[in-house]
Order: C-alpha cells, then sequence, then structure tokens
C-alpha cells in the first residue's frame, strides 16, 4: 500500500495506522473485527472516530495499546519510526502512559475500589520518575484543573465517595499523569449525563491545546464529536469509510454511509429540519465474507461495481486531506446519496 | 508552584500524611467503640449457647440421670439430685449457672475432680497448637496455588492446581486421616501413629485437616484473582504503563483477597468442628477430646465449659475477620 502524500495543511503525524487487520478466534470461526483500518493522528491534532456500534472503533482503539491478549494483529502502527504491531511487551510498556494514555468509558469499574484515588492518579507520575511529594502536588493541581473541588482533601478519598462524573474526571487525571503525547478516549463520556459530557470534554479539549496533546476521541455522538474534533474518521464495519477536516465532512460528505449518519443524527434545532432518516437495514457481522462494499447492502447509490470490488480508502480528486472509501466518492458529495434509478437519469442527462 | 507548595502544606497541617490520615479515620469511626460492642454481642452469644445447653441437660433431660450410670436405683437418683441441688425450682438452678458463667466458675468436674474451666482452657491449647499448624500448613499453601492458577486461567498450572484442590474439598478429613496414619505412620513409620507431643505429632493430624481448607482456599483465591483480572481497572493500570507484577502487588491482591478472607474466617470456624473427630482419631489431647470425653463421662460442668470455650473462640475469630475487613476494604469503614 502506497502512503499518500503529505500535504502542507496536513499536520506531521503522530500515529499512523496503516492496513491493519484484528482477528479473534472464537467458538463460531474466526471474528475478523478490524479489516484494513488507515488512520492518521497529527501532533496535537483531535482526531474523533465515529461509527455503528461493532463497528470496530473499541478494537481499533485497544490494538493501538496492545491491550487484548487474544487479537491476532496484523499491519502497522507506526509511532515515529517505531511499529507498535511488533514492538516487545517491555517497549509497549514503556509507551502506555507516557506516550500513550488511555480513559474507558465506564467511569465506575475503571478506578480500583480498595485504593485512594490519589494513589492511582500518581502512579504514571511515579512511573514516569518524579518523586513522591512531586507527583503529588501536580496530580492536586491536575485535579483542580479537571474540575475537582478541594482536591488536596480529596487526594486519599476513595473511589466510592465520589460521583460517576468525578471520577471519571479522576480517570482522566490519572491517565494525563503519564504527560501522553496522545490521549485514546474511548467513549469517555457515554456514562454521564449531556451536559457533563460536554463541559468535559472542555476541559480536555483545553488540556490537550496547552499540552499540544493528540486526543483520539471515539464516540457515537456525532454532534459531540463535531464540537470537539478537528477532524473526523467515520468507521463501518471495521474499516474507516472517511475521513475529513471536520467542517468538510459534516458539510460535505463524500460517502453515503456518512451521509446516512448524519442525516440520522438527532438535532437539538430539529423542529426546522426534515425528520431523522435512520439507515435501513444493519451492517454485515464481522464473521461474514463478502465481495465489494460492505456498505453496499444497505446503500442507496449501490451499483454493480459496488457490489464487485470493495473501494480502497482514497484522497478525493481536489482534496487530498478529504479521504473517501466509495466508487462514488465525488458524485456523492456533489449530489448526494441519490438512489441507482435517479442516478442513471442524471448521468444520462449529463 | 508556590501556591501548590502553599496549599499542599497548609493541607498536610490540617490532616498529616496519609498513615496518620488513616489513623484519624479509624478514630473518627471510632474502632474501640466497635471492638467494644462487638465483644458485648460475642459474650452475649456465649451466654445464649449456654443456656441452650443448660436447656437440654436439665428439661429435655435429667442431669442426675445423665451422670450416673444406666443401672442406678430410683434412690441413687434421688439422693444424687438433693445433693447437687438439682431439686430446687430450675429458675433457681438457671440464675446459680448464669452468675457461674459470668464469672468463670463453671462447677467441679465430676470425672477429674478439679474446676471445669482450666481444664477445658488447658485442652484448648493443645488444640489451639494443632490448628496453628494446620492453619500454617492450608492458608499459604492455599492462597499461593490459587495466586499460581488464577493468574493464568486455563494453563496447565491452573488445572492440576484445580484438579488437587477438588480433591482435596471432596475427600472426607475422617478417611483421609485414617489414610496417613496407614501410609505414613504404620507402612513407612515416618509419623507416630497418634498421641500428643511436638510438631512430629502434630504433622499426621494438621495434614487430614488442612487439605479441606486449602483446596477451599485455592479454589476462592483462584477464582477471585481471575475474577479481578479481568476487571477494567487492571487494564486501565496497564495503560498507565504499570508491570504486570506491579498491577499483581498494588491492585490484585488487596481487591482478591476480600473474598478469600471470609473464607479463611470462616475456614477457622468450621476447623473448630472438624479438629473434633480428628482429635479423636489420632488422639490428641484437645479440646474435641475433652468434649468427648466429658460426654462418655456424664460430665455437666466440664460439657458446659468445653462448650464455653468453642462458642467463645468462634465469637473471637469472627470479630478479628471483621477487623481485617476494616483494613483491607474501604467501603466498610463508611
Ligand atoms: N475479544 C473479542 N473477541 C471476539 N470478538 C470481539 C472481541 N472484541 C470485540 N469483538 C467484536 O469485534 C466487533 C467490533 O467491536 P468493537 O467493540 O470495536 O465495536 P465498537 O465500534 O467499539 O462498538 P460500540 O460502539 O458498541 O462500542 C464486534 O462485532 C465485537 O463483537
Ligand atoms: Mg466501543
Amino acid at each position: 500500500m502506497t502512503s499518500p502524500a503529505m500535504t502542507a495543511s496536513e499536520p506531521v503525524p503522530f500515529l499512523s495506522i496503516e492496513d491493519l487487520h484484528v482477528r479473534f478466534d472464537s467458538a463460531r470461526g474466526v471474528v475478523h473485527a478490524v479489516r484494513g483500518v488507515n488512520m492518521r493522528v497529527g501532533k496535537g491534532e483531535r482526531l474523533g472516530i465515529v461509527g455503528e456500534s461493532g463497528s470496530g472503533k473499541s478494537v481499533t482503539a485497544h490494538t493501538i495499546l496492545r491491550l487484548m491478549p487474544d487479537a491476532q494483529i496484523s499491519g502497522r502502527i507506526m509511532m515515529g519510526d517505531k511499529d507498535l504491531v511488533s514492538a516487545s511487551s517491555s517497549e509497549m510498556r514503556g509507551i502506555r502512559g507516557r506516550k500513550i494514555g488511555m480513559v474507558f468509558q465506564d467511569p465506575m469499574t475503571s478506578l480500583d475500589p480498595v485504593r485512594t484515588i490519589g494513589s492511582q492518579v500518581v502512579e504514571a507520575g511515579r512511573h514516569r520518575g518524579l518523586g513522591r511529594r512531586e507527583a503529588r502536588a501536580e496530580a492536586i493541581d491536575l485535579l483542580g484543573s479537571l474540575g475537582i473541588p478541594r482536591p488536596s482533601d480529596r487526594f486519599d478519598e476513595y473511589p466510592h465517595h465520589f460521583s460517576g462524573g468525578m471520577r471519571q474526571r479522576v480517570v482522566i487525571a490519572a491517565a494525563l499523569m503519564g504527560a501522553p503525547e496522545l490521549l485514546i478516549a474511548d467513549e469517555p463520556t457515554t456514562a454521564l449525563d449531556v451536559r457533563l459530557q460536554a463541559r468535559l470534554l472542555d476541559m480536555l479539549w483545553v488540556l490537550s491545546q496547552e499540552r499540544d496533546m493528540s486526543v483520539m476521541l471515539v464516540s457515537h455522538d456525532l454532534a459531540l464529536v463535531a464540537g470537539f474534533a478537528d477532524r473526523v474518521a467515520v468507521m463501518y464495519a471495521g474499516a474507516v469509510q472517511e475521513s475529513a477536516q471536520v467542517d468538510r465532512l459534516f458539510d460535505r460528505p463524500a460517502h453515503p454511509y456518512t451521509d446516512g449518519l448524519i442525516s440520522s443524527a438527532p438535532r437539538l434545532d430539529a423542529y426546522d429540519h426534515p425528520p431523522l432518516v435512520p439507515i435501513p437495514g444493519s451492517p454485515p457481522p464481522p464473521s461474514v465474507r463478502m465481495a465489494g462494499c460492505r456498505f453496499a447492502p444497505r446503500c442507496p447509490r449501490a451499483a454493480a461495481l459496488c457490489r464487485e470490488e470493495e473501494p480502497a480508502l482514497l484522497p478525493l480528486a481536489d482534496q487530498s486531506d478529504h479521504r473517501s472509501a466509495c466508487h462514488f466518492a465525488e458524485q456523492v458529495q456533489a449530489h448526494g446519496p441519490i438512489p441507482a434509478a435517479s442516478v442513471a437519469s442524471t448521468s444520462h442527462n449529463g | 508552584m508556590t501556591t501548590i507548595e502553599r496549599t499542599r502544606t497548609a493541607e498536610e497541617r490540617s490532616s498529616g500524611t496519609s498513615v496518620w490520615r488513616t489513623i484519624r479515620l479509624f478514630w473518627a469511626d471510632s474502632l474501640i467503640a466497635l471492638v467494644v460492642k462487638r465483644l458485648f454481642a460475642g459474650v452475649a452469644t456465649v451466654l445464649v449457647v449456654l443456656a441452650v445447653v443448660f436447656l437440654i441437660s436439665n428439661v429435655i433431660g435429667d442431669p442426675a440421670v445423665l451422670m450416673l450410670p444406666p443401672e442406678a436405683t430410683a434412690e441413687q437418683v434421688e439422693a444424687l439430685r438433693t445433693e447437687l441441688g438439682l431439686d430446687r425450682p430450675l429458675f433457681v438452678q438457671f440464675a446459680e449457672s448464669f452468675s457461674g458463667w459470668i464469672t468463670g466458675d463453671f462447677g467441679v468436674s465430676t470425672w477429674q475432680g478439679m474446676p471445669a474451666l482450666p481444664l477445658a482452657i488447658e485442652s484448648f491449647a493443645k488444640t489451639l497448637y494443632l490448628a496453628e499448624v494446620t492453619l500454617i500448613v492450608a492458608v499459604p499453601l492455599g492462597v499461593i496455588f490459587g495466586l499460581a492458577a488464577g493468574r493464568r486461567p486455563n494453563s496447565w498450572v491452573d488445572r492440576l492446581i484445580t484438579s488437587i484442590s477438588a480433591l482435596g474439598v471432596s475427600m472426607p478429613t475422617f478417611w483421609l486421616g485414617l489414610l496417613l496414619i496407614l501410609v505414613f505412620a504404620v507402612t513407612l513409620r515416618w509419623f507416630p501413629t497418634n498421641g500428643y507431643g511436638g510438631l512430629h505429632y502434630a504433622v499426621l493430624p494438621a495434614c487430614a485437616m488442612a487439605l479441606l481448607p486449602l483446596g477451599r482456599i485455592a479454589q476462592i483465591t483462584r477464582s477471585s484473582v481471575a475474577d479481578e483480572m479481568g476487571k477494567l481497572y487492571v487494564t486501565a493500570a496497564r495503560t498507565r504503563g504499570l508491570a504486570e507484577g506491579a498491577i499483581g502487588r498494588q491492585h490484585v491482591l488487596r481487591n482478591a483477597a476480600i473474598p478469600v478472607l471470609t473464607l479463611i474466617g470462616s475456614e477457622v470456624a468450621s476447623l473448630l468442628n472438624g479438629i473434633v473427630i480428628i482429635e479423636v482419631i489420632f488422639a490428641w489431647p484437645g479440646i474435641g477430646s475433652m468434649l468427648i470425653t466429658s460426654i462418655q463421662q456424664r460430665d455437666l460442668p466440664l460439657i458446659t465449659a468445653s462448650v464455653a470455650v468453642i462458642a467463645a473462640v468462634a465469637v473471637l475469630v469472627n470479630l478479628i475477620v471483621d477487623l481485617a475487613y476494616l483494613f483491607i476494604d474501604p467501603k466498610v469503614r463508611r
């Protein structure tokens, strides 16, 4: 696979995932959860990853830190000139926390219930070589900047003294203590109420700006991602279908799946918009083999070509930063995903 | 930086370092008050048990008949009743016994002719020795086996340990005792068949008793460790760059210890049950043998004193286990 040429508008990639495949052996055969993911995160860039449930977002995120012992991984995950797919487990230990940190969805179970929150927040700092007092001071500082009131009093309290929202701040602080250059956040706010979600992401946005820290934000919520990310990657059936700068992606989607996602997303100003149009059908299970585009069975625009040949994720003709894995990317971008019949008539007219 | 520095020292002055803070928390939750409350409840439990023994021997049966050989005549029974004051109203007898229990006076053993309580305590010391040896074998080995198996579920180590502990759990203690005597005492002559003495004498009975708790502790430790290893906080600790060993020591061990501790507490309690039969098989002169003999001798004071000692020990063990929770599980501390 040839790597597409870099352009001036694109930041230097901190992490670049190339043709990543992840398989699991299960009782009912091989589950091919991630099939050829291509993705890059720039230094200091905030990348949003969206897609329906089961599209392989979490598996991709976990694979970067090699957190799934039963996963069979192929492809490359390049951080500088180091490939994380082939890194030894002691190399991975050095990368975890210090280069790449991670925050999980469930704040209630991602903290050890029998240790004080302070001792857990401090860990990554100690791992990075801070002294006991230094680490404590920095942790208290960090907890305060994430909006935990009286952090020095709460430092020695246990997780069960904290609400869900407060715990998630603690978890984020624990990840940031390692001063990672990239923070992977897998639906970090899904368990929280809507107002809290936005507040927490605002804080995370500020912190990433201050520290020039890249963030990979995995989420179901398009609106949340639209407000947070610089660039968005849309995943479907184990692969990235489209990626672009956030405004371009939402204004001029170049993949019928992205278009479907956008028109099925609930909006706050829904009264002057057409009603929600959910994408009909459901994604193919990851154990199924099929030829052609995996979205074709649900796609309003699918043509014969789509059922025969799997499209690659390629830059659009005039925008190297906007990539789409659709045979008809330019047409979709220009005219929207029109049903196949009217497409035929349009092409006759044109 | 200076603001952080200042806040921190102010904070330290008010609440101290984490050790002192922990101790302060304990005082705030008033550990002493808790212990005193639990001790009172424990004494009450022992008294209720003794009242039941009293009831069984005085209401359901006739202690005079119990104490005399079966061939005793009615006159002899009547004479003994008068002598022991059993012809008085039951309420008066109970009040007398009750005040005896509280002051530690359980009467004189009819069989040994000596005060019953010191006799019972003395034989309990021998039981304690045997129980200690048993626990020294069962607890560390059970925990070590369980850890080894739980760290790598479904590995061959796990399978081996799981089957051995299943065997240990399903083997009757008395049968294992007889088997050990047959192999190691009768055939190999490594250890004495029975009797009381140094460690040499304690090995076989302790091993016979240890296998069951060892197996159970290994099983619970294994499943508890395997459970904890699968939890998200372990993965989260991994993403912070912690090594597997550090994750085990700093996070998994303490969480996994909570159910294991409960089990060890109940194993100690059930050891007190199992020990009776083992003491009889190995002729170990502990509280179990004492209880059996005092029943055979129809020695009511000694029976009561032995039951009192056993009940008091059970209460104490439970209290100690509950206190251990305080140190391990912060949720119990409120
Ligand atoms: N350990 C595993 N073993 C087998 N299959 C797995 C494993 N982990 C994930 N999968 C499968 O991989 C597919 C992708 O899962 P993944 O969790 O990445 O989805 P997701 O995009 O994060 O979805 P969601 O939005 O629901 O979190 C799913 O079909 C899932 O069943
Ligand atoms: Mg997920």
